[in-house]
């Protein structure tokens, strides 16, 4: 069976298996502990995690600020963001353009997803409106 | 012939608005199911929180490296720039003899609506008992830490509700991944008909 034609990140090898690449979380603590429970956690060397906690001390700048840089890693294929955060920094988010990776609004903890607010659901919706 | 012309991108406009169409709905249908299994999972851990006090940034393991990664494959067959993801998860350490015995006790009292966690949950205590025997094996030789699965970081007795939870989350990745691929696939869409539209004009 020939093997697909799969990526090779050569970022600082900062993940243990080569042929993977990690999901990076921007969301509240109890969805980043469980998203943690279910392995995607990682801490490099240099101590870089590709999770962020939001709580009410983090600021615009920061979240922003995580979000340019997991959109920016090699090694970060998926990077999910509760809506409610993405709210915050919508500019940001509706900038990402590329392919991967790729950008994901998932529902937050406090607040039911809302299609009308998400960004891909919007484009489709601009075009249909265009049509 | 600028009528055929014409005609024959409209045709293809038409393909790219119904199946703009078909995937924003199995976004929405993925959205929502993702919605129902991170409430799931939720509301597994506030029950772990109940039961143990405090679960939070204090226990993380800020050496934890990932187990569950994603493959990204890219389309050869198109000049696409869009990939598609699948999950990649590597085994972890599995419960000890005891935790096994009284996850077994405990499915056996689960209704069919638990059947799929019980499962999940039975599945990585299974994994967890293969790691923890090779772990004492591998610190002997190398002296360095495996890396262990994320229950772990809370403690010796981990209350079921969290085991649930992982199980759930875990169940969301799966979701995540198919959303991820939905969205590249509805992004190809709505580009290709972006420059169908302009080669009209």
């Amino acid at each position: 069976m020939a093997q697909p034609n799969k990526t090779e990140f050569t970022g600082a090898g900062n993940f243990t298996n080569m042929n993977g690449s990690l999901i990076a979380c921007i969301a509240d603590e109890d969805t980043i502990t469980g998203f943690l429970l279910a392995g995607v956690g990682n801490v490099d060397v240099r101590k870089k995690s590709n999770f962020l906690v939001v709580d009410s001390k983090t600021t615009v700048k920061h979240i922003e600020a995580a979000f340019k840089e997991y959109t920016s890693r090699d090694d970060v294929a998926i990077v999910l963001i509760s809506q409610t955060v993405a709210n915050m920094i919508r500019l940001a988010v509706d900038a990402h353009e590329k392919a991967v990776p790729a950008v994901l609004e998932i529902p937050s903890k406090d607040n039911p997803y809302d299609p009308n607010a998400d960004s891909l659901l919007v484009r489709v919706k601009h075009i249909f409106g265009s049509n | 012939m600028n009528f055929s012309r014409s005609y024959s991108m409209s045709e293809i406009e038409e393909k790219c608005l119904v199946n703009a169409v078909d995937l924003s709905e199995e976004y929405l249908r993925l959205q929502e199911r993702l919605k129902i299994t991170l409430k799931k999972g939720l509301f597994s851990i506030s029950q772990a929180k109940y039961c143990k006090g405090n679960i939070g940034q204090q226990h993380f393991n800020m050496d934890m490296k990932a187990t569950t990664l994603v493959t990204v494959t890219e389309d050869d067959s198109t000049d696409s720039m869009y990939s598609t993801f699948e999950l990649l998860t590597q085994p972890r350490a599995a419960p000890s003899t005891h935790e096994r015995a009284s996850n077994s006790g405990t499915a056996k009292q689960e209704g069919s609506n638990q059947d799929a966690i019980t499962s999940a949950i039975n599945l990585l205590d299974t994994l967890r008992v293969r790691e923890e025997t090779a772990e004492g094996s591998s610190r002997n030789n190398t002296g360095e830490k495996r890396q262990c699965d994320p229950l772990k970081w809370f403690g010796g007795f981990v209350p079921q509700p969290l085991k649930e939870a992982q199980a759930s989350f875990m169940e969301a990745l799966q979701l995540v991944v198919d959303l991820a691929n939905c969205s590249q696939a509805l992004r190809k869409t709505l580009q290709d008909l972006e420059i169908e539209r302009e080669a009209c004009t």
